[in-house]
C-alpha cells in the first residue's frame, strides 16, 4: 500500500516556496505565478518531509523512499547506511527505492553533490523517529517503561531479556509515521551522527543488492522500461539549433505497417510518428524526409561574444566578485605576467541515452523516466497539458550517468504528447546524435588573469576576469530569462572562481553572458574551467621566480584553509620523489613531467591533484601516467563509494583535459557522436593513487570534488616535461610544436 | 535462418533478417541487460559473444550470422554468477552501471581466449568499452583479481 500524502494540492504559491527558486531571487514573479513556466526543484529538505520517507514491512523489513535520484554516485547507498545505523539493522534489511512524486512531497533536484551533505541529518532524523515510536509500541506492547526498552539487532531488549523484534510490532499493514510522532519527540538521538558511538554501518564499506542486478543485465533503466500494450514514438528532431521545417515530404508512409499515427505541425517545428512497434517505428522514421532550414550559429562567432578581451573592451564585466585593490604600486621586483586561457563547450556524454514513458488516460498522466528532477518533470508535463500537478505522476528509474545533464527529461513530455494522441502508453528513445544534439551543454570559458609575484614568492596582486555563460539558470525558459538575468549573477559560472590564496590586491570580475546556445549543470559546473585557469598562473607564477610548484601554494595559501593546507602536506609526501628530480627551473624536454593543482569544492571539499606526463614524440602522443590525489571530505561513510567517485572525477577530469570539445556549424553539433566526441578511454586511463584523509568533520560532496583540479595539473606537468605552457583546453601533441 | 541465443535455439523469419542483433535481442527478445550507446560500434555497450568472441550487436547483421550462437550477459553464467560478475560486485565496479553489461561481455570474451592476460592486454582488449563514470581503474582491479585466481 502507498501511503499517499494529505496534502498534494500545494498551491501555486507554495510550489514556488517548495522548490525553491525564492532563494535564486524570482519570488517576485509569484503574483505571476500562472504564467510563470515550470523550474527546477531547488528548496533544501526539511525535517517533516522525513515523515513520508520510511515504513516499516510486515516482516520487519524497512522501505526507504530515498529522496534522491541514483545515477551511480553512491547516493542511494550511503543513506541506506544511515537509515541502517539509526534503525539497528542489517544493510540488507533496508529496501531502498526511489519514490514516485506521489510518494512523498517534492524533494530538491539530485545535483551539486548534496546527497550526504544535505539529506544524512533528515533522512537520519526521519529513521530515528521510526526507531523511537517502534520503541513505544514495544514498550506498550511489554507493558514497561519506554526507558526500560533497549536497542537490539532488528529490534529491542527488554530488561529480563526478552527479545521484540521489529517484525512483532507490524501486523498485515505496514508501519509509518504520524506528525505527532516527530512532535512527541523532538529530541531524537541521531546515532549516526555521534562520533562518540561505535558505527556499525557509517565507515563501513556496503555493497547494494543493485550491484547484483546491474551486473547480470536485470537492473531496468528507461530504455528497458515495458508496459503491456506499448507503443513506440519519434520526434523529429531539429538537427541543428534553430533550425526551422521547410518541408516535409511523407512519402509512401501509409504503406509502412504498423504505423498508427503521423503527426504534422509544420508552423510548430513538429513531425512525429507513432508505431506499434519498434521497427515499424524505424523503418517509418526512414521513409519521412524532413528539410530543415539551418541557422547560422557557429561556434567562431559564438566564442567571439564571450571572449574576455572583448568583454572588457566594451566595458561590460557586470558582476564584481572581489574588489579589494588595496596598493596599485606593485614592489619593485614583482614580476607580472598576464594570460589568458580557454575552456570549450561540452557535453555530458553520459553512456545511457535518455527515453521515457508515458501514459495519458482519463486527464491523468503517468511517466517513466530516469530524471535528476522528477518534480520538474512533472510540471513541465502539467504545464504542458494544463493539469494539476496531482494529475501527473512520475516514477523515477536509476539514471544511466547523469552528470547535470537529466535535469531535464525532454522524451517525457514527447512521449506525453504522443500517448495523449494515441490514448495508449508511448515509449520515445532518444538516439546518440539526438542526445547530442539537443541537450544542454557546459557553456565555455574565456579569461584572462593579471598576477604578479615577489621574489620571495608572496603573490602581491591578482586581476582575473572571465566570461561565459548562465549556467543554474540557463535551462529557464526565454520568456522570463530577461528579467532573471537583469539583476541575477549566475553563481553556478562563477562557482570555484575565487582563489583560496592570500593576496593583499584582488579583484575577479565576470560576465555571464546568455547565447542561442542551451546551457545547463554540467560535473561541477564553473569549477573545473575556472581552476584550470587559476591554478594554470598559480604554475605560472611560482615558475617565474622559481620555487617549486606545491611549496608555492602552501607558502600562499589562505590561513582559513587549514584543511586545504593538510591535502597539500599530504599530496607532497606521495610525490617527494618527483619534486627532487623535476625541478621546476629546469622544465625543458624532459618528456616526463609533474604538475599539481589543488582547489575547494563549494567551499567545503579541498583536493590537491598531481599528475605525470609522459610525452612521446615518435608517436606524438601526450599520455597521463598516474594521477596523484588527496581528498578531503569530512567523514565519510563508504570508503569504496567515496574512492569510486574519486576515480570517476580524476577520469573525467583527464578527458576534459585532453579530448572533449564541442563544435556548431549552422547550428549543427558536428561532434554527434563518440568519433567526433572522444571520451577517455581505458588505454588511456593514468595509474591512481588516492588518498582520503580520515576526519570526523561533517560530511562534504565528493560527486564533483576531485574533478576541478585534474586538467590544470596535466597543463602544468605537460608545461614541466616540455617548457611549452598550453593555455586552452583540450590539450593535443600539436600544442607542443 | 536460425541463430541460438544463450543456448536458445531460435529460428528468425525472413522479414527479421535485416534486424541488427541489438535491435533482435531487444525489441523482439526482450532481452534487455545489452544496452545501446550509439548505435556505430563506437562505444562497446552492445557488447555480446558470438561464438565465443566479443563483437558489438549493433553492428552486426541478423543475416550476416545464421546458426552461430550468440551469449548476452543475461546468459553469461548459467549456475550462479561469473566469477568476473562476482569480482565486478565485490570491487563495487558499477557506478550507473549503464556500460557494465558491456563491460563484461568484453572482459569475459577476453579471458575466455587467455586467462592470463597481462595488464597491457587488458587495458587492450578494453578500450573499446567506454564508461563515462570513469570505472576503469575498478575493472582492471576486478579483471586481475580473477586473473590472479582470487576467486
Ligand atoms: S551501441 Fe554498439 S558499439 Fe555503441
Ligand atoms: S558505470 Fe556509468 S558509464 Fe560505466
Amino acid at each position: 500500500m502507498v501511503h499517499s500524502l494529505k496534502d498534494m494540492s500545494l498551491s501555486r504559491r507554495r510550489f514556488l516556496n517548495a522548490t525553491g527558486w525564492s532563494t535564486v531571487g524570482i519570488t517576485f514573479l509569484s503574483s505571476c505565478s500562472s504564467i510563470l513556466p515550470a523550474l527546477p526543484s531547488t528548496s533544501d529538505p526539511v525535517a517533516e518531509n522525513a515523515l513520508y520517507w520510511f515504513q516499516l514491512l510486515p516482516l520487519g523489513k524497512v522501505k526507504f523512499f530515498c529522496p534522491r535520484i541514483e545515477m551511480g554516485q553512491g547516493v542511494t547507498i550511503g543513506l541506506s547506511q544511515i537509515v541502517a545505523e539509526e534503525l539497528n539493522v542489517d544493510f540488507t534489511d533496508v529496501e531502498c527505492l526511489t519514490a514516485s512524486t506521489d510518494q512523498v512531497p517534492p524533494f530538491k533536484m539530485t545535483v551539486g553533490s548534496e546527497g550526504i551533505n544535505k539529506f544524512w541529518q533528515p533522512v537520519a532524523y526521519g529513521a530515528a523517529h521510526m526507531r523511537e515510536a517502534l520503541r513505544g509500541r514495544a514498550s506498550n506492547i511489554a507493558g514497561v517503561e519506554a526507558e526500560t526498552v533497549n536497542d537490539d539487532n532488528n529490534g529491542f531488549k527488554l530488561s529480563d531479556g526478552d527479545k521484540i523484534f521489529y517484525r512483532d510490532l507490524v501486523s498485515d499493514e505496514p508501519f509509518f509515521l504520524k506528525d505527532t510522532d516527530m512532535e512527541e519527540n523532538q529530541n531524537v538521538e541521531l546515532y549516526s551522527l555521534q562520533n562518540s558511538r561505535k558505527h556499525h554501518h557509517v565507515g563501513h564499506n556496503r555493497i547494494s543488492s543493485t550491484m547484483k542486478s546491474i551486473v547480470t543485465g536485470a537492473e531496468i533503466y528507461a530504455r528497458d522500461f515495458k508496459i503491456p500494450d506499448m507503443l513506440f514514438g519519434h520526434f523529429f528532431r531539429p538537427p541543428a539549433l534553430g533550425a526551422n521545417i521547410k518541408k516535409i515530404n511523407l512519402n509512401n508512409i501509409e504503406n509502412i505497417e504498423g504505423v498508427i499515427r503521423v503527426e504534422k505541425q509544420i508552423e510548430k517545428n513538429v513531425v512525429a510518428i507513432v508505431a506499434k512497434d519498434p521497427i515499424s517505428l524505424r523503418l517509418a522514421v526512414k521513409e519521412i524526409n524532413v528539410i530543415w532550414q539551418l541557422s547560422r550559429i557557429n561556434t567562431t562567432e559564438l566564442l567571439e561574444r564571450i571572449d574576455v578581451n572583448k568583454v572588457i573592451k566594451n566595458n561590460d564585466l557586470e558582476h564584481i566578485l572581489v574588489n579589494k585593490i588595496d596598493n596599485k604600486e606593485f614592489a619593485r621586483n614583482s614580476k607580472v605576467i598576464k594570460s589568458s586561457y580557454s575552456t570549450p563547450y561540452m557535453a555530458h556524454a553520459s553512456m545511457e541515452t535518455r527515453a521515457a514513458t508515458a501514459w495519458v488516460r482519463q486527464g491523468k498522466v503517468e511517466i517513466w523516466c530516469g530524471s535528476q528532477d522528477p518534480f520538474f518533470v512533472q510540471n513541465r508535463v502539467a504545464k504542458l497539458f494544463g493539469n494539476d500537478l496531482q494529475d501527473v505522476v512520475v516514477h523515477s528509474l536509476r539514471v544511466g550517468g547523469g552528470f547535470g545533464g537529466r535535469v531535464l527529461c525532454q522524451p517525457a513530455e514527447e512521449a506525453a504528447l504522443l500517448s495523449k494522441l494515441v490514448g495508449k502508453p508511448v515509449k520515445v528513445e532518444w538516439q546518440r546524435e539526438d542526445e547530442f544534439q539537443n541537450n544542454y551543454f557546459q557553456p565555455p570559458y574565456s579569461h584572462l588573469i593579471e598576477a604578479s609575484v615577489r621574489s620571495d614568492g608572496s603573490i602581491d596582486y591578482w586581476q582575473h576576469d572571465f566570461a561565459s555563460s548562465p549556467i543554474i539558470t540557463g535551462p529557464i525558459p526565454k520568456s522570463i530569462a530577461w528579467v532573471v538575468d537583469s539583476f541575477k549573477a549566475d553563481e553556478g559560472t562563477a562557482r570555484g572562481s575565487l582563489n583560496p590564496y592570500n593576496i593583499t590586491n584582488q579583484r575577479v570580475r565576470y560576465s555571464d553572458i546568455r547565447t542561442e546556445v542551451p546551457i545547463g549543470a554540467w560535473r561541477g559546473l564553473g569549477s573545473a574551467p575556472n581552476c584550470f585557469a587559476i591554478e594554470s598562473m598559480m604554475d605560472e607564477l611560482a615558475h617565474k621566480v622559481e620555487i617549486d610548484p606545491l611549496d608555492f601554494r602552501l607558502q600562499n595559501l589562505s590561513s582559513d584553509h587549514v584543511r586545504l593546507k593538510n591535502v597539500l602536506i599530504t599530496l607532497g609526501k606521495m610525490i617527494s620523489g618527483l619534486q627532487k628530480t623535476h625541478l621546476p627551473e629546469k622544465a625543458i624536454e624532459r618528456d616526463h613531467g609533474y604538475g599539481v593543482a589543488c582547489s575547494i569544492y563549494k567551499n567545503q571539499t579541498p583536493v590537491a591533484v598531481a599528475a605525470e606526463v609522459d610525452i612521446d614524440h615518435s608517436e606524438q602522443t601526450i599520455f597521463i601516467r598516474k594521477i596523484n590525489c588527496v581528498q578531503d571530505c569530512g567523514t565519510i561513510i563508504n570508503p569504496q563509494q567515496v574512492e569510486s567517485q574519486i576515480m570517476g572525477n580524476l577520469v573525467w577530469g583527464c578527458s576534459m583535459a585532453m579530448k572533449e570539445r564541442i563544435t556548431f556549424e549552422e547550428g549543427r553539433v558536428v561532434e554527434n557522436n563518440f568519433d567526433g566526441y572522444q571520451i577517455l578511454r581505458h588505454d588511456e586511463c593514468p595509474e591512481m593513487s588516492i588518498e582520503m584523509i580520515k576526519s570526523k568533520q561533517p560530511a562534504t560532496g565528493v560527486g564533483e570534488a576531485a574533478l576541478a583540479p585534474v586538467a590544470a595539473a596535466v597543463a602544468n606537468a605537460v608545461f614541466n616535461a616540455t617548457g611549452k605552457r598550453v593555455r586552452n583546453l583540450p590539450i593535443t601533441y600539436d600544442d607542443l610544436l | 535462418m536460425k541463430i541460438i541465443v544463450n543456448k536458445i535455439d531460435l529460428s528468425v523469419p525472413d522479414q527479421l533478417k535485416s534486424l541488427s542483433l541489438l535491435n533482435y535481442l531487444r525489441d523482439v527478445l526482450g532481452l534487455m541487460g545489452t544496452k545501446y550507446g550509439c548505435g556505430q560500434g563506437l562505444c562497446g555497450a552492445c557488447t555480446v559473444h558470438l561464438d565465443g568472441q566479443a563483437v558489438r550487436s549493433c553492428q552486426t547483421l541478423l543475416e550476416e550470422i545464421d546458426g552461430q550462437a550468440v551469449t548476452t550477459i543475461e546468459g553469461l553464467s548459467v549456475n550462479g554468477l561469473h566469477p568476473l560478475q562476482k569480482a565486478w560486485i565485490r570491487n563495487a565496479v558499477p557506478q550507473c552501471g549503464y556500460c557494465q553489461s558491456g563491460q563484461l561481455m568484453s572482459a569475459s570474451a577476453l579471458l575466455r581466449e587467455n586467462n592470463q592476460p597481462s595488464k597491457a592486454e587488458i587495458r587492450e582488449a578494453m578500450s573499446g568499452n567506454l564508461c563515462r563514470c570513469g570505472t576503469y581503474p575498478k575493472i582492471e582491479a576486478a579483471i586481475n583479481e580473477v586473473v590472479r585466481g582470487k576467486e
